[in-house]
């Protein structure tokens, strides 16, 4: 654990858009979204238009980086791409009312409820978010 | 009132690794069954529309524009086609717009064929089913189908006490029912114990290899008319009395109201059952997604079988067993039948086909008059639910 599980993404990712302060930020260690300026509502991923009132006017906010796991499971056959097998969590974070995915690269102890931070690890030069264990 | 549309020729192809077949010969296989079933085959000139399910073709046998090649391979000139595409779920989807289209008017009969052949590329088969998920925020966190089912289970597992017996209890099932099924990818292998689906290799706990559907080459295809017509066809026509589809409005997790109660499948079944004036309790015989086994477990309960939180007492006191009050999965499911993911849809409205025709031999279920089929893609996100009757009016 703790060693990277991937090396290779095995999938195209479309950068340089409207959204790109989302994987930029992901490189300096911080986790954001988009907010519709219009209703409030918050996104995750984030978006260009705002799915509750369709307007394009949304703003940057950074997200908490605390959460706490909702479910896992520990994947014994990696997928293409992934070279060791992995824990794989699905977390609710304290600031956003979604559950997001990730790979665990803490502790062996997990279980649901358990108190888990967003960690970032990186793949050709781009931060993606893995989880980590909340150290108080 | 309306009129009703009916199912007029159904069949579908042997499942399995079909390395004697190309993608087309298994596209006309599928078709030839389904002509091969009418009391009266239909004829080219008389297929107004033609609708092909596919969902990875261009991966798997470098072949886009699959449902111009239908019209080639079967020499048709439809005045309405199209190829559908969404993943798991394109051969039920395809079957709803088949029949929105007789519906409308726009047409009064049509041949809907829903087709997969994986093993042809199984690391091309295997990418086109990792990039179903939020390739962008998720599947690059290691998520999958597998996977992703395993954090459903997990939460299920741990919110309603439902077990690793009852789990393999459904594989179980649907091994016993796949080796009645010569049609069935697994009918060779025949039943397996329970000891046998516990002990299979984890995968992603707690979903193991017998937990798990597999990889397959088939085809499946249905011929749809509508009432008037369907005396020239079939001496057995099987009514579509009601069609539901609902999606999340989430590609992945992130936007899913609950992992372990599927509202869209609530949504689709609600709409399914008002449409017919049929309750889950006048259901005789049904196919479900059984992609993976806690799936079934899940459809159990959001399709109104049982009480949300009872799926897992629901097989292990043998309801859903070929002998049950409500035998599931009677081909032997995605699990034991195979899931070419194309075909899916289609062979699950075959299968219900062929039980209310009373044509299902040993997995015959006795004075099946009432069906329904449950298909699904993604994490759970989109389902399309058609209940099918042998009398026109119920």
């Amino acid at each position: 654990m703790g060693s990277n599980t991937i090396t290779h993404l095995p999938y195209k990712i479309e950068k340089g858009t409207k959204i790109q302060k989302f994987w930029d930020e992901l490189n300096n260690d911080n986790l954001m979204t988009t907010k519709c300026k219009n209703c409030s509502e918050l996104h995750f991923p984030p978006r260009t238009l705002c799915p509750k009132c369709y307007s394009t006017k949304t703003e940057w906010v950074q997200l908490g980086l605390s959460g706490k796991v909702e479910s896992f499971t520990y994947v014994r056959t990696p997928p293409l791409g992934f070279e060791n097998p992995f824990y794989l969590l699905v977390v609710r974070l304290e600031d956003l009312d979604k559950p997001i995915t990730g790979r665990y690269v803490g502790d062996k102890d997990i279980y649901i409820g358990k108190k888990v931070v967003v960690a970032f690890e990186q793949i050709e030069k781009q931060n993606f978010l893995v989880f980590k264990e909340q150290v108080d | 009132m309306q009129e009703e549309i009916a199912v007029v020729g159904a069949g579908v192809t042997k499942f399995g690794k079909r390395f004697d077949v190309s993608y087309r010969e298994l596209m006309a296989e599928a078709a030839s069954e389904a002509i091969n079933s009418m009391d009266r085959p239909i004829t080219p000139n008389q297929i107004q529309g033609l609708y092909v399910a596919a969902s990875i073709p261009e991966l798997t046998v470098d072949q886009a524009h699959v449902a111009n090649l239908a019209a080639q391979e079967l020499g048709l000139e439809p005045e309405i086609i199209a190829r559908v595409e969404m993943a798991c779920s394109s051969g039920s989807t395809a079957i709803r717009n088949a029949w929105a289209a007789i519906k409308s008017g726009l047409i009064d009969t049509a041949l809907v064929v829903g087709l997969e052949k994986m093993y042809a590329n199984t690391q091309a088969a295997n990418h086109g089913l990792c990039i179903v998920p939020d390739v962008t925020y998720e599947a690059t966190n290691g998520i999958t189908a597998y996977s992703g089912f395993a954090l459903i289970a997990q939460e299920h597992m741990k919110l309603y006490g439902t077990t690793r017996d009852q789990l393999s209890s459904v594989s179980v099932k649907n091994h016993s029912n796949g080796a009645k099924n010569p049609k069935a990818q697994f009918f060779e292998k025949g039943e397996i114990t329970l000891e046998e689906a516990k002990s299979a290799r984890m995968v992603s706990d707690p979903l193991n290899l017998y937990d798990c559907s597999p990889i397959t080459d088939g085809g499946a295809a249905v011929i749809l008319t509508r009432g008037s017509l369907t005396t020239k066809f079939s001496e057995q026509p099987v009514w579509i009395k009601g069609s539901g589809q609902s999606v999340e409005p989430s590609l992945g997790v992130s936007n899913m109201k609950s992992l372990t109660e599927w509202t869209a499948l609530k949504r689709a079944a609600q709409k399914a059952y008002q449409t017919s004036g049929i309750s889950p309790s006048d259901i005789d015989v049904a196919e479900v997604h059984d992609c993976f086994t806690i799936a079934e477990i899940i459809e159990y309960e959001d399709l109104g079988f049982t009480a949300k939180g009872t799926g897992g007492k629901f097989i292990e006191d043998g309801e859903s067993a070929l002998s049950g009050s409500l035998p599931v999965n009677t081909s032997g499911g995605l699990k034991a039948k195979g899931h070419p993911i194309g075909a899916t849809g289609v062979a699950q409205v075959v299968e219900i086909t062929e039980q209310l025709q009373g044509k299902s031999g040993k997995r015959q279920v006795d004075g099946a008059n009432i069906g329904l089929t449950h298909n699904l893609s993604g994490f759970a996100t989109h389902h399309v639910v058609h209940i099918l009757s042998n009398e026109e009016a119920k």
